[in-house]
């Protein structure tokens, strides 16, 4: 290299130093570590945050539901009660609209549930005892209604009836489980 | 009749099952499961016969399985001076499991009976050709 060339190139270094040498080159690295440092704070936090509202909502999804099944639990145990006061002088009217309303009220309670795999079963017997106590119940439809053959009503639905009661304590005991014992969604865990 | 044995009820109810055979007893339809006789006194009493369903579920091959066993209910009444109804005796086949068959004949027959009578008013309803 001849000395003319190096004193151009030293001349230029002079006018141009490398940006290393630069005191705002540092300045803003330091200001984009800063920057990278809060962010990455930022999203650890916000992945915490979205973690923890997850959490919450499941738990109050739980909560909300361990509040359904309670109340789901006070009607069906209503419905049992009402079921062990059936008398031997049930008459057919009464058999039928004792029946239309532990139906309607089951069929009510028990949709939500339908297709949860822990009360599937037990759901399907009850609606099975249900559909049975509609066939005892055709099968003592008096001829004439003013004369009623004394107990023939009972006689022919009580077991039937039976059976409803068993399956709603069946199911009664299957929701008392399930709000003991959440897994995962426990809202108390 | 409380406390009849066994043999005496079932002696009962084969004369039930004669006399209705001779026409002496005309059992009449109360619903479609139940029969009925009253006969004019003294003593004035109501016969009841009934087909019951019991309900029984087993799990067999870890299914629920729903069995549907049929008895029969005879209940003998005395009509009350009020015109009350006054069960005198019952006999339940569910728990007297040797009259049931007994029970059983006795409502098959008068159903025999009553599906011919049936089948008799039909053909009487149809315009003679």
């Amino acid at each position: 290299m001849t000395p003319d060339i190096q004193q151009v190139l030293d001349r230029l270094s002079e006018l141009h130093p490398p940006f290393w040498k630069d005191l705002s080159f540092w300045i803003a690295q330091i200001v984009a570590l800063v920057g990278v440092f809060f962010a990455i704070r930022a999203f650890l936090s916000a992945e915490k945050a979205f973690h923890e509202a997850k959490s919450a909502k499941d738990a109050a999804t739980a909560a909300g539901r361990t509040v359904k099944i309670q109340t789901v639990t006070i009607e069906l145990t209503e419905l049992a009660l009402k079921l062990d006061r059936i008398e031997l002088e049930l008459k057919y009217n009464e058999a039928r609209d004792l029946l239309s309303e532990i139906q309607r009220r089951i069929r009510r309670l028990v949709a939500p549930f339908a297709k949860d795999p822990q009360l599937k079963e037990a759901i399907g017997a009850v609606l099975l005892a249900l559909e049975d106590a509609q066939k005892s119940l055709k099968a003592v439809r008096p001829t004439d209604p003013k004369a009623e053959t004394p107990n023939a009503v009972y006689y022919g639905t009580q077991d039937a009836f039976d059976t409803i009661n068993n399956c709603v304590a069946d199911l009664l005991g299957m929701f008392e489980k399930q709000t003991l014992d959440l897994g995962e969604n426990d809202a108390g865990a | 009749m409380p406390g009849l044995s066994d043999e005496e009820l079932g002696k009962y109810i084969e004369e039930v099952i004669q006399s209705t055979k001779d026409g002496l007893i005309k059992w009449e339809p109360a619903n479609p499961t139940t029969y009925v006789w009253d006969k004019a006194g003294p003593p004035s009493v109501r016969l009841t016969l009934q087909l019951v369903m019991r309900t029984r579920t087993s799990i067999e091959e870890n299914r629920r399985v729903v069995k549907n066993l049929p008895y029969y209910i005879l209940n003998v009444y005395e009509f009350e001076d009020t015109g009350r109804l006054n069960l005198r005796e019952g006999i339940d086949g569910s728990e007297r499991e040797a009259l049931d068959k007994s029970l059983g004949g006795l409502f098959n027959l008068i159903r025999d009976e009553r599906i011919q009578k049936d089948r008799e008013f039909l053909r009487g309803t149809l315009p003679r050709r």
